[in-house]
C-alpha cells in the first residue's frame, strides 16, 4: 500500500449491519447457503462441513468468528475462501458486489489485534472491513488443538 | 549443465538398485552357481555405476566400479565368494546407501571410497593374470569430473562402441576411437582408461565425452574407426545407465531421456528430455538395439499423480451417482441406456485405476533377506527366512506404510523369539529356526503375518512385567495366558527389551506397530504358544480409498459403518436393555454388550434425542464388540472416503467422510475409537 495508484479488487458482502470484504484472488467461489453437515468440533464457529465437488470443506460462521451473533438471512451465501494451504466456506448474509478500491482508500486498522481483520476501506460514506483470509484459518487451526476460544477484543473493535 | 532435475529420479533408482543388490548378494551367498543372479548383479551394479557417473557422483561410481571387480570373481569361480568378501560387499552397499541418503539431504556425496576400495582390491588380488586379461572392458574407472563444471552449451554424451570379433588389435582401436572422440570434445572418462589402453583386450569400449557437437557427428566419427561395428551415443545428462553388457531393465530404459541409437538420427535435439523425450527415446532405442525390445512396455509414474488419479476417480464416482439419481426422475428417451453405459465405463475405469495403484508386497519384503542375515549373524542365531506370497498386491500407500511395522516385528522375532542354536537343540528343536513372512488375501483384507518357531511368549514373565509397569493388577497376574501375554506385548508402555538393545530396542515398543497399523485402518492380532513360537498377523483393508459400508441414520444425519466391522443388525425392541453402573447394556443370547447412542458418540455432543433409536448395529472394534443405537438402517453403499478437515474434533469417533449421491455427507464411523472409549464391556463369549 505504499504506492498511491495500486488498486485492489474486493468481494464485498454484508453481515449483520456491516460490510465486509475479501480479496477477489482468494475467493474460490460463492455458493448458495446449504445447511452444512454438522460435525463435532472444538472450535465453536465451525458450523459443519459441506461437499464441494467431492471435497469435504469446513464451513465457518463468520459472524460468530468475529464475535457477534447473526440471524441466518434468506439470502445467505457461503463464500469459499482459499489460501495456499486451506480451503473453507464462510457464511455471509449476502454478497453485494465486486469493488475496485484504490489503495489510498484503505486504512490500517487502529489497534488491529484481531488476526482476521486486515484493514478498513473507506468508500464515500461506507466502511468496508477487509478480512485477512489467512487469519481466519490460522486461529481455527490453533484453537482446534487447545479447545480455547479466542477472538477477544474483536467485539470491541467491530462495535466501536 | 544442470542435472539437478534428475536428482529425485537418481535417488529413487539408486535406492532401488541398492536394495536389489543387497538381495542378490544374499542369494548368491546361499547359491553361488546361480548364473541368473550373477548376471543380475552385474546389470544392477553397472547401471548404478553409470547413473552415478553421469550425475557426477564420482565416489559412488568409483566404489561400484571396484565392486564389479569382486563380482567378476563370481563369474570365474564355481565356489562363489568367501564370507569375508560378502561382508566387505555388504559394507560397501551400506556405504553406498549412506552416500545416497547424504545426497538426498545435502545434495552432495560425502563418501570417501578409498578405504573400501582398498579392501575390495585386497579381495581381487587373488586373481591370476590370465583371468585379469580375460576381463572385458573395465580397467580403471575414468576420472570423471563433476558434470556441473562444464561450460554452457557443452553436454556429456556416453559413447558405447563395439568392436567386431575380427578386430585383431583392440588396444589400437581403442586408442584410435578415443583420438577421434577427442577431436570433437574432451574425453572425460572411459573404459578402458585412456592411459591403460595398451592392455585392453576386450570388444566393448565406453567413453564419456564432453562436447558441444551433435550426437550424430560424434556417432559418425566413432563409427569411422576401423573395426568398430556398432556405436550407441546417448545423452548422458539424463539418467541412468549406459546400456552395456547386460540388458537394462525395462524400467531403467524408460526413464532415459534421449537415446540416439546407431542409424536413427531422429533424436538429435539434446534439450528434449523429461516426459516427451522419454517417449521419443523408446522407439529410437528399439531401432538401434534389438535386445531392448521391451523398452516402452512399462512407464514410471510419479506416485503423486497416481494419488491425483485416484482423487479424480473418486469425484467421478460421486458425480456419476448424482447423475444416476437425477436421471431416475427424468423422462428423456435413451437417457437410461446412456447412464448404464456411463456406469459401465466408469466402473471399468475405477477397477483399472485401483489396479494401477496396486503393487506387489514384495516391495517391502525385499529388505528382509539382508536384514535377517545381518541380525542373525550378529545375534549368533541360525535362521531360515521364508517369504511367502510376495506377489500379493496391495495399494501403494499401504505398502509404503507397512515397512517400518514389519521391520519391527521381524527384529522382535529374531531378538526375542528365536533361540540360539544350542538352546533349540536342548529343547529338541532343529538348530535352525524358521522365520516366515507371508502375505495373502482374505476377503476384502490382506493378511500379512510374521511367524517364528521360537520360544514364544512366556506368560509368567510378561505378566510380572506388565504388573511392574502398572498395566495389570496383581490379582490379574495368574490369569495371564499365552494369548493375553502376546497381546500385552503390544500394549503401550510395555517394552519387551529390559535394556534397549540396538536390535529391537530403539526405545519404542511393539505398541508402535499397533499404532501404525491402526492408522492405516488395520489391526494386529497376535498369538503365541510357549515353546512353539509366536505369530503376529497384520490385517489391512485391500484399499483405503473406496469402502463398502452400511449406511445408517442417527439424529437424521447419515453415518457410514465400514461393512467389515458390522457383525449384524437388530431391532432394539426385540431385546432387553439394562442399565449397568449407569451405562446402558444390551442383553443378547451370546453376551452383554455396551449400547452406545450414535448421536452422542459420533456427533460429539449430547443432543436431546428427538427420535427414538429403534435399531442397533453390532460392530466389531479392535478387541471387543459393542452395539450402536441408530435411527434408521439405510442400506449398503460403496463409498469414496475423504479426509475430514482438521477442525473436526478428535472427540467424535469418526475417521472420514463420504459424499452421498444426494450430496449429503456421511461421516464414517471409527469402530476402534468407538470401542476404545466405550464403558468396560462385560466379558462376552
Amino acid at each position: 500500500m505504499s504506492e498511491g495508484q495500486t488498486t485492489r479488487q474486493l468481494v464485498v458482502f454484508s453481515l449483520g449491519d456491516e460490510e465486509y470484504a475479501l480479496p477477489i484472488t482468494q475467493v474460490h467461489e460463492i455458493i448458495r447457503y446449504t445447511e452444512p453437515r454438522s460435525v463435532a468440533s472444538d472450535v465453536d464457529w465451525v458450523r459443519g462441513v459441506i461437499s464441494l465437488r467431492g471435497k469435504i470443506v469446513p464451513v465457518y460462521d463468520l459472524a460468530s468468528r468475529l464475535g457477534f451473533a447473526s440471524e441466518r438471512k434468506e439470502s445467505a451465501k457461503i463464500v469459499i475462501v482459499e489460501t495456499a494451504t486451506d480451503m473453507a466456506g464462510v457464511i455471509v448474509d449476502d454478497v453485494e458486489e465486486v469493488l475496485t478500491v484504490e489503495s489510498a482508500q484503505i486504512e490500517d486498522v487502529p489497534a488491529a489485534d484481531n488476526e482476521s481483520i486486515e484493514a478498513i476501506a473507506k468508500i464515500d460514506d461506507r466502511l468496508v472491513i477487509l478480512l485477512n483470509p489467512a487469519g481466519i484459518f490460522a486461529s481455527a487451526g490453533t484453537i482446534a488443538g487447545s479447545g480455547e476460544p479466542s477472538g477477544n477484543g474483536v467485539a470491541d473493535l467491530v462495535h466501536a | 549443465m544442470d542435472t539437478s532435475e534428475y536428482l529425485p529420479m537418481f535417488l529413487a533408482e539408486s535406492r532401488e538398485h541398492l536394495q536389489e543388490l543387497n538381495l542378490a548378494v544374499v542369494r548368491i551367498e546361499e547359491n553361488p552357481d546361480d548364473r541368473e543372479t550373477v548376471d543380475e548383479i552385474f546389470r544392477i551394479a553397472h547401471s548404478l555405476k553409470g547413473m552415478s557417473a553421469t550425475m557426477g557422483f564420482a565416489a559412488i561410481a568409483a566404489l561400484t566400479h571396484q565392486m564389479e571387480d569382486v563380482f567378476e570373481l563370481l563369474r570365474q569361480r564355481a565356489d562363489g565368494l568367501s564370507r569375508e568378501a560378502v561382508d566387505v560387499l555388504f559394507k560397501c552397499l551400506d556405504a553406498l546407501e549412506a552416500a545416497v541418503e547424504e545426497i538426498a539431504t545435502d545434495g552432495a556425496e560425502q563418501l570417501d571410497p578409498e578405504p573400501l576400495v582398498e579392501q575390495l582390491k585386497g579381495l581381487v588380488r587373488e586373481r591370476t593374470p590370465e583371468q585379469e586379461l580375460d576381463r572385458i572392458g573395465g580397467v580403471e574407472l575414468p576420472d570423471l569430473p563433476t558434470v556441473g563444471e562444464l561450460v554452457d552449451g557443452t553436454r556429456v554424451v556416453h559413447v558405447v562402441a563395439d568392436l567386431s570379433d575380427e578386430a585383431l588389435m583392440p588396444s589400437v582401436r581403442a586408442f584410435m576411437l578415443f583420438q577421434a572422440l577427442g577431436e570433437l570434445g574432451e574425453v572425460i572418462g572411459s573404459i578402458p582408461a585412456q592411459d591403460g589402453v595398451e592392455q585392453f583386450q576386450g570388444h566393448r569400449l565406453e567413453a564419456w565425452v564432453a562436447s558441444d557437437r551433435e550426437d550424430d557427428v560424434i556417432e559418425r566419427a566413432a563409427a569411422g574407426v576401423s573395426d568398430v561395428e556398432r556405436v550407441v551415443v546417448e545423452e548422458a545428462d539424463g539418467l541412468p545407465a549406459p546400456p552395456s553388457r547386460e540388458t537394462l531393465s525395462a524400467e531403467a530404459a524408460d526413464v532415459e531421456p534421449v537415446v540416439v541409437a546407431a542409424g536413427g538420427g531422429n533424436g538429435g535435439d539434446p534439450t528434449a528430455n523429461g516426459d516427451g523425450g522419454a517417449a521419443a527415446a523408446a522407439p529410437a532405442r528399439r531401432a538401434g538395439a534389438a535386445n531392448h525390445a521391451h523398452a516402452g512396455a512399462t512407464v514410471r509414474v510419479d506416485a503423486e499423480r497416481l494419488d491425483q488419479l485416484m482423487h479424480f476417480m473418486g469425484e467421478l464416482v460421486i458425480h456419476r451417482t448424482v447423475v444416476e439419481t437425477l436421471a431416475g426422475d427424468a423422462d428423456v428417451p435413451g437417457l437410461q441406456q446412456a447412464i448404464q453405459d456411463l456406469a459401465r465405463s466408469s466402473q471399468a475405469l475405477q477397477a483399472m485405476v485401483m489396479q494401477v495403484r496396486m503393487i506387489p508386497v514384495e516391495a517391502v519384503f525385499l529388505r528382509f533377506p539382508r536384514l535377517v542375515r545381518d541380525l542373525s549373524s550378529k545375534l549368533g542365531k541360525e535362521v531360515e527366512l521364508q517369504l511367502v506370497g510376495q506377489e500379493t498386491e496391495l495399494d501403494r500407500t499401504v505398502v509404503d506404510a507397512l515397512g517400518d511395522p514389519l521391520v519391527h516385528l521381524v527384529r522382535n522375532a529374531l531378538d526375542h523369539g528365536l533361540e540360539p542354536p544350542q538352546e533349540r537343540e536342548a529343547a529338541g528343536k532343529p538348530r535352525t529356526g524358521v522365520l516366515e513372512i507371508s502375505a495373502r488375501h482374505a476377503g476384502g483384507n490382506v493378511i500379512i503375518s510374521v511367524r517364528d518357531d521360537g520360544r514364544g511368549v512366556d506368560p509368567a514373565r510378561v505378566a510380572q512385567k506388565a504388573f511392574e509397569r502398572g498395566l495389570i493388577s496383581e490379582e490379574a497376574i495368574p490369569t495371564v495366558d499365552s494369548q493375553r501375554a502376546a497381546e500385552l506385548l503390544f500394549t503401550a508402555g510395555f517394552s519387551t527389551a529390559e535394556t534397549t538393545s540396538d536390535i529391537s530396542g530403539r526405545g519404542v515398543g511393539m505398541d508402535a506397530v499397533q499404532a501404525k497399523i491402526r492408522e492405516l485402518g488395520g489391526e494386529v492380532i497376535v498369538s503365541s504358544e510357549l515353546g512353539a513360537g509366536m505369530e503376529a498377523q497384520i490385517r489391512l483393508p485391500l484399499t483405503l480409498a473406496i469402502m463398502s459400508a452400511l449406511l445408517v441414520e442417527a439424529e437424521q444425519m447419515p453415518f457410514a459403518i465400514p461393512l467389515d466391522r458390522v457383525e449384524r443388525t437388530l431391532r432394539l425392541e426385540d431385546h432387553a436393555v439394562r442399565s449397568v453402573a449407569g451405562s446402558r447394556m444390551l442383553v443378547l443370547r451370546d453376551g452383554v454388550l455396551p449400547l452406545i447412542d450414535a448421536g452422542d458418540a459420533l456427533a460429539g455432543r449430547c443432543m436431546p434425542s428427538g427420535e427414538a433409536h429403534d435399531h442397533a448395529v453390532i460392530v466389531r472394534g479392535r478387541d471387543r464388540r459393542l452395539a450402536l443405537a441408530v435411527g434408521t438402517l439405510v442400506g449398503q453403499r460403496e463409498l469414496v472416503t475423504r479426509p475430514l478437515p482438521p477442525e473436526v474434533s478428535d472427540r467424535a469417533a469418526v475417521s472420514g467422510g463420504a459424499v452421498l449421491s444426494n450430496g449429503e455427507i456421511a461421516l464414517i464411523v471409527d469402530c476402534d475409537a468407538l470401542t476404545a472409549r466405550s464403558p468396560e464391556a462385560v466379558p462376552v463369549s
